[in-house]
C-alpha cells in the first residue's frame, strides 16, 4: 500500500518581518504554516513554511476550489 | 666526513627535519630528480604546490602527463615525495626550522642543488603565509559557520491567539558541511546569547594575552 502521511494538526501565524540583517525597514506582512504529519507508523513530523500575502491569496484560492470541488463528489 | 664538517662548524644534528627515517616517497623522488630538466620539475612543482593551496589541478596535471618525455610512473613518484616533503617542511614553524638546516637536509638526500633552490623558495619565499592559512584549515574540525541572517518578527495573530503581538527573531545559520538550520529565538533567549556573545569576546581578548598562545621551541 502506498504510504502518504496524514495530515493531522495544522496552525498558522500572521507576522510582521520587522527588520533583517539585510533590511532596515522591511515591514514584511507574512503568513507561516505549521503543519503536522503522520506517517504510517503513527510518527509525527513537522513542516513549517512561510507565504507571502500574495502566495497566501492564492493558497486560499485554490483551497476554495478544492472545497468546492468536494462539495460536488 | 659531512657530519665531521658540521661539528666544526658548532651545529651539531642527528637526523634530518624529516625524522630520523626519511618517507620513502622522498627517497624515491630524490632518485628520480636525477636527470629530470629544470622546466619539467618546475611544472610539476608548481601544480603540487597549488594542489597543497587547495586548488584543482587537475588541468595542470594532465597537460603534464601527456608530455610523452616524461613516464606516468616517473611522473607519479616525484608528485608523491614533492607533495610530501613540502608538506612535512611547511608543517615546522620557520622559528624552528631555518633556511640553511632545510637545505643541508636536501643535500643529505642528494637533491640537486637548483631543486633545493627551489624547493627553498617555496617553503621561505613569500607564498609561506598562503600556504600556512591553507594549513590552518585542515585538520579535525567541526563544521564551521558559513552564513549567518536574522530577521525580527512581530506576530500578530495565530491560530491560538487572536492577538499575539509577541516579538521573536528568526535566526538562519548556514554550515560548511552544507547543512542549514532555521530557528526562532524567544527574546529572553535572546538576551542569554547576547550575554555569552561578549563573554566570548571578552575570553577571547584575554587569549591573546595568554602564555598558550607563546609557545616556543
Amino acid at each position: 500500500m502506498l504510504s502518504i502521511g496524514q495530515l493531522v494538526d495544522m496552525q498558522w501565524k500572521l507576522g510582521m518581518a520587522v527588520s533583517s540583517d539585510t533590511c532596515r525597514s522591511l515591514n514584511s506582512p507574512h503568513v507561516s504554516l505549521l503543519l503536522k504529519i503522520a506517517d504510517t507508523s503513527g510518527q509525527i513530523s513537522q513542516r513549517s513554511f512561510e507565504m507571502t500575502i500574495a502566495q497566501f491569496q492564492n493558497f486560499y484560492r485554490q483551497f476554495k476550489e478544492m472545497a468546492a470541488v468536494l462539495e460536488t463528489v | 666526513m659531512s657530519s665531521h664538517a658540521k661539528v666544526a662548524v658548532g651545529a651539531s644534528k642527528d637526523s634530518s627535519f624529516l625524522g630520523g627515517r626519511i618517507p620513502s616517497e622522498i627517497e624515491i623522488m630524490a632518485k628520480q630528480l636525477k636527470d629530470l630538466d629544470q622546466e619539467m620539475f618546475r611544472k610539476i612543482l608548481k601544480a603540487v604546490v597549488s594542489a597543497i593551496e587547495g586548488k584543482d589541478c587537475r588541468e595542470a596535471m594532465k597537460a603534464i602527463a601527456e608530455n610523452a618525455a616524461l613516464p606516468e610512473e616517473r611522473l607519479s613518484y616525484v608528485v608523491a615525495g614533492m607533495y610530501r616533503l613540502l608538506k612535512e617542511a611547511l608543517r615546522i614553524p620557520t622559528s624552528s626550522l631555518k633556511q640553511e638546516v632545510f637545505k643541508e637536509d636536501l643535500r643529505e638526500l642528494r637533491i640537486p642543488e637548483e631543486f633545493i633552490t627551489d624547493f627553498a623558495s617555496v617553503v621561505f619565499g613569500n607564498r609561506r603565509t598562503a600556504l600556512e592559512a591553507v594549513a590552518t584549515q585542515q585538520g579535525p574540525r567541526l563544521p564551521s559557520l558559513k552564513d549567518f541572517r536574522w530577521r525580527v518578527d512581530v506576530a500578530i495573530s495565530t491560530s491560538s491567539l487572536a492577538r499575539a503581538l509577541q516579538p521573536s527573531i528568526l535566526m538562519q545559520m548556514k554550515l560548511s558541511d552544507g547543512k542549514a538550520h532555521r530557528f526562532e529565538v524567544p527574546v529572553s533567549k535572546f538576551q542569554e546569547l547576547r550575554y555569552n556573545v561578549a563573554l566570548i569576546l571578552k575570553e577571547m581578548n584575554d587569549l591573546e594575552k595568554r602564555s598558550v598562545l607563546k609557545i616556543q621551541d
